[in-house]
């Protein structure tokens, strides 16, 4: 198969080709591909682009590491973003023990100081304060209703693709998308007013 | 769930978050995977061991094999001497009682007298008690006569005879030793009672 070609094949040829193959062409166009949306969504759920960074790129290995995994009868998209928010998740929660253990230090009144770097790496950010406050409330609002927000409002992926990723119902997932979505909407009355 | 729920959302607040700047992978993002996926694959199983033994994965493991071997060091597997005692067949105190025969018929000791003139007597006694003693197994398979046929009197109260190399004792009570047993069962008795 001719890398011109390959660019042409959906993401399932792609991965069939890899699987069968052992093309790494075919993978190397995945990244590509997936490269920039996943890192988009990982970053807005966790707030944080160094730890994104991480996160999709481990994301990329285990897709490589584990590409017979992949059953065709699933879309690409949608166990990609599956692995990826499986990572995700797993960060947070190292995340928060971390910030347990710091919690625990301070009664020892050694106070550590974590710096926020979180907008560090993107200075488009920086410039736009408005998108500071929604990138904060999306952080605040609970981790499964931030997840259906992202996929749907910022990823703009469809319900079904949604449920397939989260493994909930259709219904499920609208559910849990309205309520995330009121939850923002509570906490950017402000931003909005002005 | 109440009735315009949904409609509540504002929809500037869905179009903000559709409008919010796409945030890109670095351009070293494919060069930094490939060599990520590199390193990964000469040092999976380095990686394994150093996790494993830093992190204290085996931990457990050597505190249970530690203790495994301190329980091998401590106990002496090459003495076999312990014996079940429910389990072992009866084994003969030679020690404490074929002495006493041994001697007996040794001459040793004074020479034991032959019980049979008194065998009527015995006979007689032994056969009061038997009934009693129904319920416990005799290893002598013996008639109460054959007992006393092959008895010697070694005291006032003590006969022994022998059967199939095992000693055995026939004891009986002088007056006063009935006497304070009867006593000590009145007590016992009373007490109860």
């Amino acid at each position: 198969m001719l890398e011109k070609d390959l660019k042409d094949y959906s993401d399932e040829e792609l991965i069939l080709d890899f699987q069968i193959n052992n093309n790494v062409k075919a993978f190397e166009i995945l990244v590509q591909r997936y490269k920039n949306p996943l890192t988009n969504y990982v970053f807005r759920f966790l707030g944080d682009y160094e730890s994104c960074i991480d996160v999709v790129q481990e994301t990329m290995i285990r897709v490589f590491r584990n590409k017979n995994s992949y059953k065709s009868v699933a879309k690409f998209s949608t166990w990609v973003y599956t692995i990826a928010g499986n990572l995700a998740k797993t960060e947070l929660q190292r995340r928060k023990r971390t910030a347990f253990s710091v919690e625990r230090s301070k009664d020892d009144e050694n106070i550590i100081e974590v710096p926020d770097n979180r907008y560090r790496p993107d200075k488009q950010l920086e410039n736009s304060i408005k998108e500071k406050e929604i990138q904060d409330a999306l952080l605040k609002i609970s981790e499964t209703y931030r997840e259906m927000v992202i996929l749907r409002d910022i990823q703009e992926l469809t319900y079904e693709e949604i449920s397939e990723i989260s493994g909930l119902p259709v219904g499920t997932v609208k559910s849990r998308i309205n309520r995330g979505r009121a939850q923002l909407q509570k906490l950017l009355r402000k931003v909005y007013r002005d | 769930m109440e009735k315009g729920f949904y409609e509540n959302i504002d929809k500037s607040s869905i179009e903000s978050l559709k409008k919010l700047t796409r945030i890109n992978a670095p351009s070293s993002f494919e060069s930094d995977l490939f060599q990520k996926i590199g390193s990964d694959k000469s040092n999976l199983n380095q990686k394994f061991w150093i996790k494993a033994f830093s992190s204290g994965f085996f931990l457990p493991a050597v505190g249970g094999l530690t203790v495994v071997l301190l329980f091998l060091l401590v106990m002496d597997f090459a003495n076999n001497s312990f014996s079940n005692p429910f389990g072992d067949e009866f084994q003969q105190r030679f020690d404490i009682i074929s002495k006493e025969i041994s001697s007996l018929e040794n001459n040793n000791f004074e020479k034991p007298e032959k019980v049979s003139h008194f065998s009527s007597k015995i006979i007689k006694r032994e056969k009061a008690i038997e009934p009693a003693m129904a319920g416990f197994y005799d290893k002598t398979n013996l008639s109460t006569e054959n007992k006393v046929r092959k008895a010697y009197r070694v005291s006032d109260t003590l006969y022994a005879y022998q059967n199939t190399g095992t000693n055995y004792k026939l004891v009986y009570l002088t007056i006063e030793q009935k006497i304070e047993l009867e006593r000590v069962k009145e007590r016992v008795l009373g007490y109860v009672l």
